[in-house]
């Protein structure tokens, strides 16, 4: 990890936004008409935080992470929202971690997308754990896992088109 | 760290997906080997004793001359006949959630689930 440099500083801002921007874009999806089961999302935002990782690298990727939950926490959160993105957040940085340390050379981006959205969805069951009891892990869980294997591969897909694009040349 | 070599699909990626699945499919499969763990607890005078919620029975039990006639059925129990007086043990219903408990006074018998899910929240302000 080099020092803090201004230009990339000032793209993971850019992402940032972008992260921000695309999780308010996604309330207007209609997806639980179409999926009525609560607590399901494409998790757009997911989007800039890899593209943050794969163009600035993980330290960069994790500020961008937490900078939008807290700030979308200001905008538009309760405290409840934050517990939950916080733990969910912490978990798909934990997957975008080992995915860079260690499973860089044997997997793609949908592979650490899906872990990311996996890992996601865990990290926000036990969340809801903490508040309504253990045997939601059981109950939700699996739908949420099953789940998040499909809009993972389509977050991955997006990633890779715009990791493509070179938007940024360090 | 950079956008060099990061290709869209490895190998290793089918590994990830048939994991994630196969957990989710874990956990379908899971609750219901868990489920007949409920316990019931009875203690007539005293001295307690197990019985298991997940199969049916019925039995009678007998205290300061009073008998209770105990039902378990599709994992709830309860007490269906009584020669007390005061009934309370019948009118309180059928118990199946951790910690409800079904009590006869007059005759110092008790019956209540020891283990086994909790009742669930009736809700949750955000």
């Amino acid at each position: 990890m080099t020092a803090l440099s201004v230009k990339k500083t000032a793209c993971a801002a850019a992402f940032t936004v972008l992260a921000l921007a695309l999780s308010y874009f996604e309330g207007f999806i209609p997806l639980s008409y179409i999926i009525p089961f609560p607590g399901i999302k494409l998790g757009l935002a997911n989007i800039a935080v890899m593209a943050a990782c794969f163009y600035l690298g993980i330290a960069y990727a994790i500020g961008v992470s937490l900078c939008r939950i807290f700030i979308g926490f200001l905008l538009f959160g309760s405290v409840t929202s934050l517990w939950f993105s916080f733990c969910g957040g912490i978990f798909a940085l934990a997957g975008l971690w080992l995915y860079t340390a260690f499973l860089k050379n044997t997997n793609g981006i949908i592979g650490s997308s899906v872990l990311c959205a996996a890992l996601h969805s865990t990290g926000q069951c036990l969340a809801c754990s903490a508040i309504y009891g253990y045997y939601v892990m059981l109950t939700y869980l699996p739908y949420l896992l099953l789940f998040s294997a499909a809009t993972g591969t389509v977050i991955g897909f997006i990633v890779w088109r715009l990791i493509s694009l070179k938007i940024y040349q360090g | 760290m950079k956008n060099a070599g990061s290709k869209l699909f490895r190998a290793g990626d089918l590994i990830i997906c048939f994991a994630v699945v196969a957990i989710a499919v874990l956990l379908f499969v899971l609750p219901f080997t868990k489920s007949g763990s409920s316990v019931l607890a009875v203690s007539v005078g005293g001295s307690t004793q197990r019985y298991e919620l997940g199969q049916d029975r019925e039995f009678v039990l007998e205290n300061n001359g009073i008998m209770l006639n105990v039902k378990i059925e599709a994992g709830e129990a309860s007490v269906v006949l009584s020669t007390c007086p005061d009934k309370v043990c019948v009118r309180t219903g059928k118990i199946s959630a951790k910690g409800q408990i079904i009590v006869c006074a007059p005759a110092d018998i008790a019956i209540w689930i020891e283990s086994g899910e909790e009742d669930g929240y009736d809700g949750v302000i955000g």
